[in-house]
Protein backbone atom coordinates (compact mmCIF):
# COMPACT_ATOMS: atom_id res chain seq x y z
CA UNK A 1 0.00 0.00 0.00
CA UNK A 2 2.68 2.21 1.00
CA UNK A 3 5.19 0.91 -1.62
CA UNK A 4 2.26 2.31 -3.51
CA UNK A 5 2.41 5.67 -3.18
CA UNK A 6 5.92 6.25 -2.65
CA UNK A 7 6.72 4.13 -5.49
CA UNK A 8 4.59 4.07 -9.31
CA UNK A 9 3.61 0.31 -9.94
CA UNK A 10 5.40 0.84 -13.09
CA UNK A 11 8.69 1.91 -11.56
CA UNK A 12 8.38 -1.23 -9.28
CA UNK A 13 7.80 -3.68 -12.68
CA UNK A 14 10.56 -2.43 -14.61
CA UNK A 15 12.80 -2.88 -11.12
CA UNK A 16 11.93 -6.56 -11.22
CA UNK A 17 12.08 -6.97 -14.73
CA UNK A 18 15.31 -5.79 -15.17
CA UNK A 19 16.87 -7.96 -12.13
CA UNK A 20 15.07 -10.88 -12.33
CA UNK A 21 17.82 -13.20 -12.42
CA UNK A 22 19.56 -11.76 -9.38
CA UNK A 23 15.61 -11.92 -7.90
CA UNK A 24 15.26 -15.64 -9.15
CA UNK A 25 18.80 -16.97 -8.02
CA UNK A 26 18.12 -15.24 -4.48
CA UNK A 27 14.86 -17.24 -4.25
CA UNK A 28 16.27 -20.51 -5.35
CA UNK A 29 18.98 -20.37 -2.91
CA UNK A 30 17.06 -19.16 0.41
CA UNK A 31 14.12 -21.56 -0.81
CA UNK A 32 17.06 -24.27 -1.51
CA UNK A 33 18.59 -23.80 1.76
CA UNK A 34 15.81 -23.64 3.63
CA UNK A 35 14.69 -27.37 1.69
CA UNK A 36 17.99 -29.07 2.46
CA UNK A 37 18.06 -27.83 6.40
CA UNK A 38 15.06 -29.40 6.28
CA UNK A 39 15.94 -32.48 4.76
CA UNK A 40 18.91 -33.03 6.89
CA UNK A 41 17.02 -32.51 10.44
CA UNK A 42 14.09 -34.70 9.04
CA UNK A 43 15.91 -37.15 7.11
CA UNK A 44 19.73 -37.49 6.88
CA UNK A 45 19.79 -36.89 11.36
CA UNK A 46 17.91 -39.80 11.42
CA UNK A 47 19.86 -41.93 9.21
CA UNK A 48 23.46 -41.33 10.66
CA UNK A 49 22.10 -41.56 13.96
CA UNK A 50 20.76 -45.03 12.67
CA UNK A 51 24.63 -45.62 11.26
CA UNK A 52 26.43 -45.02 14.65
CA UNK A 53 23.89 -46.67 16.45
CA UNK A 54 24.87 -49.63 14.67
CA UNK A 55 28.66 -49.16 15.26
CA UNK A 56 30.14 -51.03 18.43
CA UNK A 57 30.59 -48.77 21.12
CA UNK A 58 34.68 -49.17 21.35
CA UNK A 59 35.22 -45.21 20.41
CA UNK A 60 36.17 -46.42 16.59
CA UNK A 61 35.90 -44.20 13.51
CA UNK A 62 32.73 -46.14 12.78
CA UNK A 63 30.00 -43.94 11.36
CA UNK A 64 32.28 -40.77 11.22
CA UNK A 65 31.99 -40.72 7.41
CA UNK A 66 27.93 -40.05 7.87
CA UNK A 67 28.16 -38.36 10.33
CA UNK A 68 30.79 -35.89 8.42
CA UNK A 69 28.57 -35.51 5.84
CA UNK A 70 25.83 -34.13 8.46
CA UNK A 71 27.47 -31.46 10.00
CA UNK A 72 30.02 -30.41 6.71
CA UNK A 73 26.16 -29.74 5.00
CA UNK A 74 24.46 -27.79 8.16
CA UNK A 75 27.95 -25.75 8.33
CA UNK A 76 28.02 -24.95 4.47
CA UNK A 77 24.79 -23.73 4.26
CA UNK A 78 25.51 -21.39 7.45
CA UNK A 79 28.73 -20.07 5.78
CA UNK A 80 27.06 -19.29 2.34
CA UNK A 81 24.12 -17.76 3.45
CA UNK A 82 26.84 -15.65 6.16
CA UNK A 83 28.69 -14.48 3.11
CA UNK A 84 26.10 -13.81 0.71
CA UNK A 85 26.58 -10.36 1.86
CA UNK A 86 29.26 -10.85 -0.80
CA UNK A 87 27.53 -11.78 -4.01
CA UNK A 88 24.59 -8.67 -2.78
CA UNK A 89 27.58 -6.09 -2.42
CA UNK A 90 28.99 -7.10 -6.06
CA UNK A 91 25.58 -7.09 -7.55
CA UNK A 92 24.29 -3.51 -6.16
CA UNK A 93 27.68 -2.16 -7.09
CA UNK A 94 28.13 -3.92 -10.47
CA UNK A 95 24.61 -4.70 -12.14
CA UNK A 96 22.53 -3.01 -10.03
CA UNK A 97 23.34 0.88 -10.07
CA UNK A 98 27.28 0.75 -11.81
CA UNK A 99 25.95 -1.08 -15.10
CA UNK A 100 23.08 0.88 -15.30
CA UNK A 101 25.37 4.53 -15.18
CA UNK A 102 27.82 3.23 -17.61
CA UNK A 103 25.17 2.40 -20.22
CA UNK A 104 23.11 5.35 -19.62
CA UNK A 105 19.64 3.29 -18.78
CA UNK A 106 19.47 5.03 -15.44
CA UNK A 107 19.66 9.10 -17.12
CA UNK A 108 17.46 7.88 -19.76
CA UNK A 109 14.97 6.78 -16.82
CA UNK A 110 15.28 9.97 -15.06
CA UNK A 111 14.18 11.60 -18.77
CA UNK A 112 11.41 9.72 -18.66
CA UNK A 113 9.98 11.29 -15.46
CA UNK A 114 11.11 8.92 -12.79
CA UNK A 115 13.03 11.43 -10.52
CA UNK A 116 17.05 10.18 -9.97
CA UNK A 117 15.65 10.30 -6.22
CA UNK A 118 12.84 7.72 -7.00
CA UNK A 119 14.78 5.81 -9.49
CA UNK A 120 17.19 5.52 -6.21
CA UNK A 121 14.60 4.56 -4.13
CA UNK A 122 13.31 2.05 -5.94
CA UNK A 123 16.26 0.55 -6.60
CA UNK A 124 17.29 0.13 -2.83
CA UNK A 125 13.52 -0.66 -1.75
CA UNK A 126 12.66 -3.37 -3.62
CA UNK A 127 16.17 -5.89 -2.94
CA UNK A 128 16.19 -4.05 0.20
CA UNK A 129 12.29 -6.31 0.78
CA UNK A 130 13.94 -9.50 -0.70
CA UNK A 131 16.64 -9.57 1.81
CA UNK A 132 14.13 -9.07 4.72
CA UNK A 133 11.64 -11.50 3.18
CA UNK A 134 15.19 -14.14 2.76
CA UNK A 135 16.57 -13.36 6.04
CA UNK A 136 12.52 -14.04 7.65
CA UNK A 137 12.50 -17.30 6.06
CA UNK A 138 16.16 -18.62 6.65
CA UNK A 139 16.28 -17.20 9.95
CA UNK A 140 13.97 -19.56 11.69
CA UNK A 141 14.42 -22.69 10.04
CA UNK A 142 18.20 -22.10 10.51
CA UNK A 143 17.53 -21.95 14.27
CA UNK A 144 15.58 -24.84 14.47
CA UNK A 145 17.47 -27.25 12.18
CA UNK A 146 20.72 -26.17 14.33
CA UNK A 147 19.68 -26.87 17.60
CA UNK A 148 17.89 -30.29 16.66
CA UNK A 149 20.86 -32.29 16.72
CA UNK A 150 23.24 -30.49 18.58
CA UNK A 151 25.12 -34.21 19.49
CA UNK A 152 25.85 -34.70 15.70
CA UNK A 153 27.41 -31.13 15.34
CA UNK A 154 31.13 -29.91 15.91
CA UNK A 155 30.41 -25.97 15.93
CA UNK A 156 29.76 -23.71 18.39
CA UNK A 157 27.60 -20.53 18.85
CA UNK A 158 30.51 -18.35 18.42
CA UNK A 159 31.44 -19.45 14.83
CA UNK A 160 31.06 -16.81 12.99
CA UNK A 161 28.87 -18.02 10.39
CA UNK A 162 26.53 -19.32 13.23
CA UNK A 163 26.43 -16.35 15.21
CA UNK A 164 25.26 -13.89 12.96
CA UNK A 165 22.71 -16.63 11.49
CA UNK A 166 21.12 -16.97 14.79
CA UNK A 167 18.87 -13.88 13.98
CA UNK A 168 18.85 -10.13 12.23
CA UNK A 169 22.48 -9.68 12.24
CA UNK A 170 22.50 -11.64 9.27
CA UNK A 171 20.22 -9.50 7.10
CA UNK A 172 21.61 -6.36 8.74
CA UNK A 173 25.09 -7.66 6.64
CA UNK A 174 22.92 -7.90 3.34
CA UNK A 175 21.54 -4.24 3.87
CA UNK A 176 24.67 -2.86 4.54
CA UNK A 177 25.84 -4.50 1.60
CA UNK A 178 23.25 -3.35 -0.61
CA UNK A 179 23.88 0.32 0.86
CA UNK A 180 27.39 0.38 0.31
CA UNK A 181 27.36 -1.42 -2.96
CA UNK A 182 24.87 1.51 -3.88
CA UNK A 183 27.22 4.38 -3.33
CA UNK A 184 30.73 2.94 -4.47
CA UNK A 185 28.09 2.22 -7.97
CA UNK A 186 27.13 5.69 -7.52
CA UNK A 187 30.50 6.91 -7.19
CA UNK A 188 32.31 5.04 -9.48
CA UNK A 189 29.92 4.81 -12.21
CA UNK A 190 31.55 1.81 -13.84
CA UNK A 191 30.44 -1.71 -13.13
CA UNK A 192 34.09 -4.00 -12.39
CA UNK A 193 35.58 -1.03 -10.11
CA UNK A 194 32.69 -0.67 -8.18
CA UNK A 195 31.97 -4.85 -7.62
CA UNK A 196 35.62 -4.92 -6.59
CA UNK A 197 35.69 -2.18 -4.10
CA UNK A 198 32.51 -2.84 -2.72
CA UNK A 199 33.40 -5.73 -1.67
CA UNK A 200 36.58 -5.07 -0.26
CA UNK A 201 35.20 -2.61 2.14
CA UNK A 202 32.43 -5.06 3.22
CA UNK A 203 34.77 -7.64 3.75
CA UNK A 204 37.06 -4.91 6.07
CA UNK A 205 34.14 -3.80 7.88
CA UNK A 206 32.64 -7.74 8.14
CA UNK A 207 36.34 -8.37 9.93
CA UNK A 208 36.59 -5.81 11.73
CA UNK A 209 33.38 -6.33 13.58
CA UNK A 210 34.11 -10.11 13.91
CA UNK A 211 37.27 -8.35 16.13
CA UNK A 212 35.16 -7.28 18.47
CA UNK A 213 33.03 -10.35 19.22
CA UNK A 214 33.43 -11.69 22.55
CA UNK A 215 35.36 -14.84 22.74
CA UNK A 216 33.77 -16.54 25.82
CA UNK A 217 30.38 -15.99 26.39
CA UNK A 218 27.38 -17.31 28.31
CA UNK A 219 24.37 -17.68 26.72
CA UNK A 220 22.60 -14.95 28.09
CA UNK A 221 25.13 -12.30 26.65
CA UNK A 222 24.60 -13.97 23.04
CA UNK A 223 21.18 -11.41 22.33
CA UNK A 224 23.66 -8.00 24.02
CA UNK A 225 25.98 -8.92 21.77
CA UNK A 226 24.07 -10.19 18.34
CA UNK A 227 21.96 -7.16 18.61
CA UNK A 228 24.49 -4.86 19.36
CA UNK A 229 26.71 -6.11 16.10
CA UNK A 230 23.56 -5.45 14.12
CA UNK A 231 22.43 -1.68 15.34
CA UNK A 232 26.16 -0.98 14.33
CA UNK A 233 26.11 -2.68 11.03
CA UNK A 234 22.33 -0.93 9.89
CA UNK A 235 23.91 2.31 11.52
CA UNK A 236 26.19 2.12 8.93
CA UNK A 237 23.69 0.80 6.23
CA UNK A 238 21.62 4.25 7.03
CA UNK A 239 24.89 6.54 6.56
CA UNK A 240 25.87 4.97 3.74
CA UNK A 241 22.08 5.31 2.22
CA UNK A 242 22.33 9.26 3.01
CA UNK A 243 25.26 9.28 1.45
CA UNK A 244 23.78 7.99 -1.69
CA UNK A 245 21.40 9.23 -1.69
CA UNK A 246 22.92 13.15 -1.35
CA UNK A 247 25.38 12.04 -3.62
CA UNK A 248 22.63 11.27 -6.41
CA UNK A 249 21.17 14.75 -5.80
CA UNK A 250 23.98 16.98 -6.14
CA UNK A 251 25.19 14.81 -9.84
CA UNK A 252 21.56 15.15 -11.22
CA UNK A 253 20.92 18.59 -9.47
CA UNK B 1 75.24 -11.12 -45.79
CA UNK B 2 72.20 -10.42 -48.23
CA UNK B 3 71.46 -13.68 -47.76
CA UNK B 4 70.55 -13.43 -44.32
CA UNK B 5 68.89 -10.06 -44.70
CA UNK B 6 66.53 -12.21 -47.69
CA UNK B 7 66.11 -15.26 -45.08
CA UNK B 8 65.47 -12.71 -42.43
CA UNK B 9 63.09 -10.08 -44.27
CA UNK B 10 59.77 -12.27 -43.99
CA UNK B 11 60.22 -13.16 -40.89
CA UNK B 12 60.43 -9.65 -39.41
CA UNK B 13 57.15 -8.64 -41.43
CA UNK B 14 55.23 -11.49 -39.42
CA UNK B 15 57.17 -10.55 -36.29
CA UNK B 16 55.74 -7.85 -35.20
CA UNK B 17 52.32 -8.64 -35.35
CA UNK B 18 52.56 -11.06 -32.04
CA UNK B 19 54.41 -8.39 -30.32
CA UNK B 20 51.90 -5.54 -31.02
CA UNK B 21 49.03 -8.33 -29.68
CA UNK B 22 51.17 -8.76 -26.40
CA UNK B 23 51.96 -4.98 -26.23
CA UNK B 24 48.21 -4.56 -26.70
CA UNK B 25 46.79 -7.10 -24.11
CA UNK B 26 49.37 -5.70 -21.56
CA UNK B 27 48.16 -2.25 -21.99
CA UNK B 28 44.14 -3.09 -22.42
CA UNK B 29 44.78 -4.81 -18.82
CA UNK B 30 47.32 -2.41 -17.07
CA UNK B 31 45.16 -2.06 -13.67
CA UNK B 32 44.90 -6.00 -13.75
CA UNK B 33 48.67 -5.72 -14.11
CA UNK B 34 49.79 -3.22 -11.85
CA UNK B 35 47.49 -4.74 -9.02
CA UNK B 36 48.89 -7.64 -9.65
CA UNK B 37 52.53 -6.67 -9.73
CA UNK B 38 51.72 -4.91 -6.31
CA UNK B 39 50.70 -7.79 -4.74
CA UNK B 40 53.06 -10.27 -5.58
CA UNK B 41 55.67 -7.58 -4.26
CA UNK B 42 53.56 -7.20 -1.34
CA UNK B 43 53.19 -10.45 -0.23
CA UNK B 44 56.44 -11.45 -1.26
CA UNK B 45 58.15 -8.60 1.45
CA UNK B 46 55.53 -10.18 3.70
CA UNK B 47 57.23 -13.39 3.26
CA UNK B 48 60.74 -12.49 3.46
CA UNK B 49 60.07 -10.44 6.58
CA UNK B 50 58.89 -13.54 8.14
CA UNK B 51 61.67 -15.41 7.25
CA UNK B 52 63.61 -12.69 8.33
CA UNK B 53 63.24 -9.95 10.93
CA UNK B 54 59.97 -10.99 11.42
CA UNK B 55 60.39 -14.25 13.33
CA UNK B 56 63.79 -13.15 15.57
CA UNK B 57 61.10 -12.64 18.79
CA UNK B 58 59.34 -15.79 18.36
CA UNK B 59 62.39 -18.17 17.95
CA UNK B 60 64.27 -16.35 20.49
CA UNK B 61 61.13 -17.59 22.76
CA UNK B 62 61.13 -20.94 21.23
CA UNK B 63 64.61 -21.17 22.08
CA UNK B 64 64.60 -20.26 25.59
CA UNK B 65 61.15 -22.54 26.58
CA UNK B 66 60.84 -24.54 24.45
CA UNK B 67 57.11 -25.72 22.68
CA UNK B 68 54.62 -25.17 25.88
CA UNK B 69 56.61 -21.89 27.28
CA UNK B 70 57.44 -20.50 23.74
CA UNK B 71 55.66 -21.04 20.78
CA UNK B 72 52.34 -21.47 22.55
CA UNK B 73 53.12 -18.36 24.79
CA UNK B 74 53.86 -16.23 21.94
CA UNK B 75 50.83 -17.30 19.51
CA UNK B 76 48.17 -17.12 22.13
CA UNK B 77 50.31 -13.78 23.36
CA UNK B 78 47.35 -11.17 23.42
CA UNK B 79 49.86 -7.94 24.05
CA UNK B 80 48.58 -6.21 20.98
CA UNK B 81 51.45 -3.86 21.46
CA UNK B 82 53.92 -6.62 19.88
CA UNK B 83 51.37 -7.87 17.64
CA UNK B 84 53.58 -7.39 14.83
CA UNK B 85 56.65 -8.20 16.15
CA UNK B 86 56.10 -11.44 18.28
CA UNK B 87 52.31 -12.30 19.09
CA UNK B 88 51.04 -13.31 16.56
CA UNK B 89 53.64 -14.67 14.73
CA UNK B 90 51.59 -17.86 14.25
CA UNK B 91 48.92 -16.03 12.77
CA UNK B 92 50.57 -13.69 10.33
CA UNK B 93 52.64 -17.10 9.22
CA UNK B 94 49.53 -17.91 7.47
CA UNK B 95 48.49 -14.06 5.97
CA UNK B 96 50.40 -14.99 2.93
CA UNK B 97 48.10 -18.31 2.02
CA UNK B 98 45.80 -16.01 2.45
CA UNK B 99 46.51 -13.71 -0.13
CA UNK B 100 47.72 -16.31 -2.52
CA UNK B 101 43.81 -17.54 -2.02
CA UNK B 102 42.00 -14.34 -2.75
CA UNK B 103 44.82 -14.06 -5.75
CA UNK B 104 44.15 -16.98 -7.44
CA UNK B 105 39.90 -16.30 -7.14
CA UNK B 106 40.64 -12.56 -8.57
CA UNK B 107 42.99 -14.49 -11.60
CA UNK B 108 39.45 -16.54 -12.23
CA UNK B 109 37.27 -13.22 -12.25
CA UNK B 110 39.25 -11.20 -14.04
CA UNK B 111 39.57 -14.14 -16.69
CA UNK B 112 35.95 -14.46 -17.19
CA UNK B 113 34.90 -10.46 -16.57
CA UNK B 114 37.08 -7.80 -18.11
CA UNK B 115 39.42 -10.60 -19.92
CA UNK B 116 37.21 -12.21 -22.34
CA UNK B 117 33.24 -11.32 -21.38
CA UNK B 118 33.64 -7.87 -21.12
CA UNK B 119 35.90 -7.72 -24.64
CA UNK B 120 32.79 -9.46 -26.21
CA UNK B 121 30.12 -8.01 -24.55
CA UNK B 122 31.38 -4.47 -25.90
CA UNK B 123 32.62 -5.96 -29.45
CA UNK B 124 36.09 -4.78 -28.54
CA UNK B 125 37.07 -8.73 -29.61
CA UNK B 126 35.02 -8.65 -32.90
CA UNK B 127 36.65 -5.48 -34.18
CA UNK B 128 40.32 -6.72 -33.17
CA UNK B 129 39.89 -9.80 -35.15
CA UNK B 130 38.45 -7.91 -38.46
CA UNK B 131 41.83 -5.65 -37.89
CA UNK B 132 44.19 -9.20 -39.20
CA UNK B 133 44.42 -10.56 -35.62
CA UNK B 134 42.84 -14.06 -36.01
CA UNK B 135 40.36 -15.24 -33.36
CA UNK B 136 42.91 -17.68 -32.65
CA UNK B 137 45.54 -15.91 -31.55
CA UNK B 138 43.57 -13.09 -29.97
CA UNK B 139 42.48 -16.04 -27.48
CA UNK B 140 46.35 -17.53 -27.77
CA UNK B 141 47.69 -13.67 -26.45
CA UNK B 142 44.74 -13.27 -24.10
CA UNK B 143 45.71 -16.53 -21.99
CA UNK B 144 49.28 -16.74 -22.65
CA UNK B 145 50.27 -12.69 -21.15
CA UNK B 146 48.14 -14.05 -17.77
CA UNK B 147 49.75 -17.32 -17.47
CA UNK B 148 53.13 -15.71 -17.82
CA UNK B 149 52.61 -13.48 -15.19
CA UNK B 150 50.47 -16.01 -13.03
CA UNK B 151 53.37 -18.51 -13.13
CA UNK B 152 56.11 -16.30 -12.29
CA UNK B 153 54.51 -14.52 -9.75
CA UNK B 154 52.66 -17.54 -7.79
CA UNK B 155 55.83 -19.87 -8.56
CA UNK B 156 58.31 -17.17 -6.80
CA UNK B 157 56.06 -16.81 -3.60
CA UNK B 158 55.76 -20.22 -3.71
CA UNK B 159 59.40 -20.56 -3.61
CA UNK B 160 59.96 -17.69 -1.23
CA UNK B 161 56.70 -19.96 1.26
CA UNK B 162 59.05 -23.03 0.96
CA UNK B 163 61.96 -21.61 2.38
CA UNK B 164 60.15 -19.59 5.00
CA UNK B 165 58.39 -23.18 6.05
CA UNK B 166 61.66 -25.04 5.94
CA UNK B 167 63.44 -22.09 8.58
CA UNK B 168 60.23 -21.56 10.93
CA UNK B 169 57.50 -23.99 10.89
CA UNK B 170 58.69 -25.17 14.19
CA UNK B 171 57.41 -21.73 15.67
CA UNK B 172 53.85 -22.83 14.51
CA UNK B 173 51.07 -24.15 16.70
CA UNK B 174 50.72 -27.79 16.15
CA UNK B 175 47.57 -28.96 14.25
CA UNK B 176 45.20 -28.93 11.17
CA UNK B 177 47.27 -25.23 10.21
CA UNK B 178 50.37 -26.45 9.34
CA UNK B 179 49.81 -29.42 8.21
CA UNK B 180 47.49 -28.64 5.22
CA UNK B 181 49.64 -25.38 4.58
CA UNK B 182 52.37 -27.87 3.85
CA UNK B 183 50.53 -30.46 1.74
CA UNK B 184 49.37 -27.63 0.22
CA UNK B 185 52.66 -25.67 -0.80
CA UNK B 186 54.25 -26.34 -4.25
CA UNK B 187 53.47 -26.93 -8.07
CA UNK B 188 49.50 -27.33 -7.19
CA UNK B 189 49.97 -23.52 -5.96
CA UNK B 190 50.78 -22.25 -9.00
CA UNK B 191 48.47 -24.70 -11.59
CA UNK B 192 45.38 -23.68 -9.42
CA UNK B 193 45.47 -20.41 -10.49
CA UNK B 194 46.14 -21.48 -13.92
CA UNK B 195 42.99 -23.54 -14.02
CA UNK B 196 41.24 -20.53 -12.93
CA UNK B 197 42.36 -18.55 -15.70
CA UNK B 198 41.01 -21.06 -18.12
CA UNK B 199 37.75 -21.63 -16.54
CA UNK B 200 37.40 -18.29 -16.48
CA UNK B 201 37.76 -17.84 -19.93
CA UNK B 202 35.81 -20.63 -21.07
CA UNK B 203 32.94 -19.39 -19.28
CA UNK B 204 33.47 -15.92 -20.68
CA UNK B 205 33.56 -17.27 -23.89
CA UNK B 206 30.25 -18.88 -23.46
CA UNK B 207 28.41 -16.45 -21.22
CA UNK B 208 29.83 -13.50 -23.76
CA UNK B 209 28.50 -10.89 -20.74
CA UNK B 210 30.67 -9.38 -18.08
CA UNK B 211 28.74 -9.33 -14.63
CA UNK B 212 27.19 -13.23 -15.47
CA UNK B 213 30.67 -14.71 -16.38
CA UNK B 214 32.80 -13.61 -13.20
CA UNK B 215 29.85 -15.14 -11.19
CA UNK B 216 29.67 -18.45 -12.91
CA UNK B 217 33.72 -17.62 -13.15
CA UNK B 218 33.55 -17.11 -9.00
CA UNK B 219 31.18 -20.31 -8.01
CA UNK B 220 33.59 -22.52 -10.87
CA UNK B 221 36.76 -21.66 -8.70
CA UNK B 222 35.31 -21.88 -5.33
CA UNK B 223 34.95 -25.38 -6.48
CA UNK B 224 38.01 -25.59 -7.44
CA UNK B 225 39.54 -24.49 -4.49
CA UNK B 226 36.94 -26.61 -2.07
CA UNK B 227 38.21 -29.88 -4.14
CA UNK B 228 41.73 -29.05 -3.05
CA UNK B 229 43.26 -29.82 -0.09
CA UNK B 230 41.54 -32.01 2.57
CA UNK B 231 38.53 -32.42 0.32
CA UNK B 232 40.26 -33.55 -3.02
CA UNK B 233 38.08 -36.82 -4.45
CA UNK B 234 40.71 -38.66 -5.31
CA UNK B 235 41.61 -38.90 -1.97
CA UNK B 236 38.25 -39.96 -0.95
CA UNK B 237 38.61 -40.83 2.82
CA UNK B 238 42.36 -40.57 2.65
CA UNK B 239 42.92 -37.60 4.54
CA UNK B 240 46.08 -35.78 5.32
CA UNK B 241 48.42 -37.90 7.57
CA UNK B 242 49.32 -35.88 10.68
CA UNK B 243 53.32 -34.38 10.30
CA UNK B 244 55.71 -35.47 12.61
CA UNK B 245 57.51 -33.13 14.55
CA UNK B 246 60.57 -33.64 17.26
CA UNK B 247 61.18 -31.59 19.87
CA UNK B 248 64.62 -31.65 22.14
CA UNK B 249 65.90 -29.76 25.15
CA UNK B 250 69.84 -29.32 25.15
CA UNK B 251 71.64 -29.56 28.35
CA UNK B 252 74.65 -27.68 29.52
CA UNK B 253 76.85 -30.43 28.88
CA UNK B 254 74.65 -30.82 24.70
CA UNK B 255 73.46 -34.12 25.83
CA UNK B 256 69.41 -33.74 24.13
CA UNK B 257 66.67 -34.60 26.44
CA UNK B 258 63.14 -34.46 25.91
CA UNK B 259 61.27 -31.68 27.24
CA UNK B 260 61.04 -31.19 31.11
CA UNK B 261 57.48 -29.54 31.17
CA UNK B 262 58.69 -26.60 32.84
CA UNK B 263 56.53 -23.95 30.74
CA UNK B 264 58.74 -20.40 31.29
CA UNK B 265 59.60 -21.37 34.82
CA UNK B 266 63.57 -20.45 34.54
CA UNK B 267 64.43 -22.22 38.23
CA UNK B 268 62.97 -25.31 36.94
CA UNK B 269 64.62 -24.97 33.60
CA UNK B 270 67.96 -24.63 35.47
CA UNK B 271 67.25 -27.40 37.80
CA UNK B 272 67.11 -29.55 34.82
CA UNK B 273 70.21 -28.09 33.08
CA UNK B 274 68.19 -27.05 30.13
CA UNK B 275 70.34 -24.39 28.16
CA UNK B 276 67.91 -24.40 24.81
CA UNK B 277 65.34 -26.00 22.98
CA UNK B 278 65.32 -26.98 19.31
CA UNK B 279 62.11 -28.29 17.51
CA UNK B 280 61.30 -29.36 13.63
CA UNK B 281 58.99 -30.45 11.05
CA UNK B 282 59.70 -33.38 9.65
CA UNK B 283 59.20 -33.99 5.84
CA UNK B 284 56.44 -36.31 4.93
CA UNK B 285 56.87 -39.10 2.07
CA UNK B 286 53.40 -38.30 1.14
CA UNK B 287 54.57 -34.87 0.21
CA UNK B 288 55.31 -35.19 -3.23
CA UNK B 289 52.94 -37.90 -4.15
CA UNK B 290 50.17 -35.67 -2.96
CA UNK B 291 51.29 -32.85 -4.89
CA UNK B 292 52.53 -34.74 -8.25
CA UNK B 293 48.80 -36.20 -7.98
CA UNK B 294 47.21 -32.66 -7.37
CA UNK B 295 49.14 -30.64 -9.72
CA UNK B 296 48.69 -33.15 -12.68
CA UNK B 297 45.14 -33.31 -12.50
CA UNK B 298 44.80 -29.15 -12.19
CA UNK B 299 46.74 -29.21 -15.28
CA UNK B 300 44.85 -31.91 -17.22
CA UNK B 301 41.42 -30.17 -16.17
CA UNK B 302 43.19 -26.91 -17.47
CA UNK B 303 43.84 -28.10 -20.62
CA UNK B 304 40.58 -29.51 -21.16
CA UNK B 305 39.10 -25.98 -20.26
CA UNK B 306 41.62 -24.50 -22.77
CA UNK B 307 40.58 -26.93 -25.59
CA UNK B 308 37.23 -26.47 -25.19
CA UNK B 309 37.69 -22.59 -25.06
CA UNK B 310 39.24 -22.67 -28.74
CA UNK B 311 36.55 -25.32 -29.76
CA UNK B 312 33.84 -22.49 -28.26
CA UNK B 313 35.81 -19.45 -30.31
CA UNK B 314 35.82 -20.92 -33.68
CA UNK B 315 32.25 -21.56 -33.31
CA UNK B 316 31.75 -18.24 -31.81
CA UNK B 317 34.01 -16.36 -35.00
CA UNK B 318 32.27 -18.61 -37.53
CA UNK B 319 28.91 -17.57 -36.61
CA UNK B 320 29.99 -14.01 -35.67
Amino acid sequence: MSTATVLPRGLVRTVLRLHRTALIVWAVFVLGSVGCLVWLTEVTAASVQRTLDACPGNGSLCGIGAWHSYSESVSWISTFMYYSYWAVAAWAGGALIGRELESGTARLAWSQGVSPARWLTAKLALPALALLLGGAVFVPVYRWAWSAHRELMGDHLLFNDVFADHGPLVVAYGLCALAVGTLTGLLLGRPLPALAISVAAMTLLNRALEQRRPDPLPASAFWPAHLTEAALVLTAAALTTTAAFRLLHHRTA
Amino acid sequence: MSATTLAKAPAAVERPAPRGLVRSVLRLHRTALWIWLAFVAFTAGLLLWLTGPGADATARQLERFGYGGGVMEAAYSTDTLFYFTSGAYNDLFYDPDTLITLASFAVALFAGGPLIARELESGTAQLAWTQSVSPARWLTAKLAVPAAFVVVGTGLLTLLYRQLWSAHSNLLIAGIGPRSLYFSLGPATVAAPLLGLALGTLIGLAVRRTLPALAFSGFAYFLVHAFRGNHWPFQGRYQQPDLSSRSHAITSTGAEISDPGCYTDKACLAGHDVVRFTREYLPSSDYWPRQLLETGVLLALTAVAVALAFGLLRRRAATG
